[in-house]
């Protein structure tokens, strides 16, 4: 029975995964900065799917990881696909360098996640630009990603703490 | 990559990129077909926040509630203090009210010996803001009305004194309206009173810029920026807002509209008024006219087989 129940593991994985993310997104969502002054908020769907990405014994499967951030972009109004792009990339990429990441101190794991949602952000202003789209001004990018770096922290114990499906390779 | 340590590109190696590159081509298509600004994906992005907008209500209401009360508290320290503003602003309102009062009486009679018709078809419904956009990239807001209510593509919406902006995407119960603010939002506006026309751009800061203003003579801080109604998506004079002129003499507009205490807003239903637009069905070429002495007279006005 050690097929079926690594199975189910999976599953409640990504049940927890699926049901925070809506969380995160819905809380995002919240109508309280919505003149065009204020600070732009964190973007915590991207901490909870980086989290678990790194720090899941089990990692994250490409389709939750593309259907979650397509859902995010879907529904907050903003470019689509880039995003996703980016993070299939930087899922890539952490699979690669996740173990490294996990073995060294947390500030290190907390600054490479940051530098890479600026590589997000980067990737979608580029895309934004070749397709002659207008782009937000530059202090709002670098708010969004200083807030989204500091909400990186509690989805890593999130992603420790909830209740683990998967049995640690 | 060293040829020693993979020699022979294994089955699941290549299939692990064919996916990877699919997804990626897959998501380069969707930013595509976003930028096309095909209606579809607009109706696809509808129709999940239509789904999603029932959470909203019960989730992020009472969580956004609990943040303005804590906000509320911060100015319990000053009630008394507003109580006394307030009253001494009831007071001079007592007076506005008056004065408002006969005028609207004289604006009544002047409008009887004139015979105006004031569009007769204006309408609009009142939904509460349920969300915003969430991220930097774009200044919108979702609103808990949609089609059923009557709200269509383009339709303005104005909180309780100006536009706000809008309606980009319609699904059954949810609408989402694009700020002034936007960067994608351009609205053709006339300065009054030196009637100047200009057209509103949003570039996300709190105050849009006027561009194609020919000059700024005769413009001073202060004047009223009201909707054109050119392009037929917005009716005429809906206030938008007022004239700043920066240091550095580049115009802008501040908004009436209130974004920082955005929580009901209107949405404009119009149904324009018929408009002429070549020549009648009666003179109108290839429509065969008969004589009157003929019994069958095809009449240019019927409606056609879909109805109208």
């Amino acid at each position: 029975m050690m097929e079926r129940s690594a199975l189910v593991g999976a599953a409640q994985d990504r049940a927890i995964l699926i049901l925070l993310a809506a969380i995160a997104l819905i809380a995002g969502l919240v109508p309280l900065g919505v003149a065009a002054g204020a600070w732009p908020g964190p973007d915590l769907v991207y901490v909870l799917l980086v989290a678990w990405t790194l720090r899941r014994p089990g990692g994250l499967d490409l389709l939750t990881l593309m259907a979650l951030s397509l859902l995010a972009d879907l529904v907050r109004g903003g470019p689509l696909g880039l995003s996703t792009l980016a993070l299939i990339g930087i899922r890539e990429f952490l699979l690669r360098a996740g173990e490294d990441l996990r073995r060294g101190p947390f500030p290190v794991e907390w600054a490479v996640v940051t530098v890479l949602f600026a590589a997000l952000i980067v990737l979608q202003c580029v895309g934004l630009w070749l397709a002659f789209s207008p782009r937000p001004p530059l202090w709002m990018l670098a708010v969004h990603v200083l807030l989204t770096g500091l909400a990186y922290p509690p989805a890593a114990a999130l992603a420790r703490l909830a209740p683990p499906g998967r049995v640690a390779r | 990559m060293p040829a020693g340590r993979n020699p022979v590109p294994s089955l699941g190696r290549t299939l692990r990129l064919v996916i990877l590159g699919g997804a990626g081509v897959v998501c380069v298509a969707l930013f595509i077909l976003w930028r096309i600004e095909s209606p579809r994906v607009e109706r696809v992005r509808a129709a999940i926040v239509d789904r999603v907008a029932p959470s909203l209500e019960w989730s992020a209401r009472p969580f956004a509630g609990i943040v303005r009360m804590i906000g509320d508290f911060q100015s319990f320290a000053r009630v008394y203090d507003q109580n006394e503003e307030l009253r001494r602003d009831v007071q001079r309102m007592q007076s506005w009210r008056e004065w408002a009062q006969q005028l609207e009486q004289e604006n009544a009679r002047l409008r009887a010996l004139n015979n105006v018709r004031l569009s007769p078809r204006l309408a609009f419904t009142t939904g509460e803001v349920l969300a915003d956009s969430g991220g930097p990239f774009r200044q919108s807001a979702i609103v808990n009305i949609g089609a059923r209510d009557g709200v269509e593509d383009g339709s303005a919406a104005l909180d309780g004194l100006g536009l706000v902006g809008r309606i980009a995407g319609v699904g059954q119960t949810t609408a989402r309206i694009v700020f002034l603010t936007d960067a994608n939002s351009k609205v053709p506006v006339v300065v009054r009173p030196s009637g100047r026309r200009a057209m509103v751009a949003g570039d996300n800061s709190d105050a849009p810029r006027l561009d194609f203003l020919e000059s700024v003579e005769g413009i001073t801080p202060g004047d009223r920026v009201v909707t054109t109604g050119d392009g037929g998506i917005f009716p005429p004079d809906i206030l938008v807002g007022q004239v700043a002129l920066l240091p550095n003499g580049a115009v802008r507009l501040r908004p009436a509209a209130d974004y920082r205490r955005l929580e009901f807003v209107r949405i404009l239903r119009v149904d324009p008024s018929p408009r002429i637009e070549g020549p009648g069905g009666l003179i109108q070429s290839g429509i065969p006219l008969t004589l009157p002495g003929d019994k069958v007279l095809p009449d240019p006005v019927a409606p056609g087989p879909e109805g109208g």
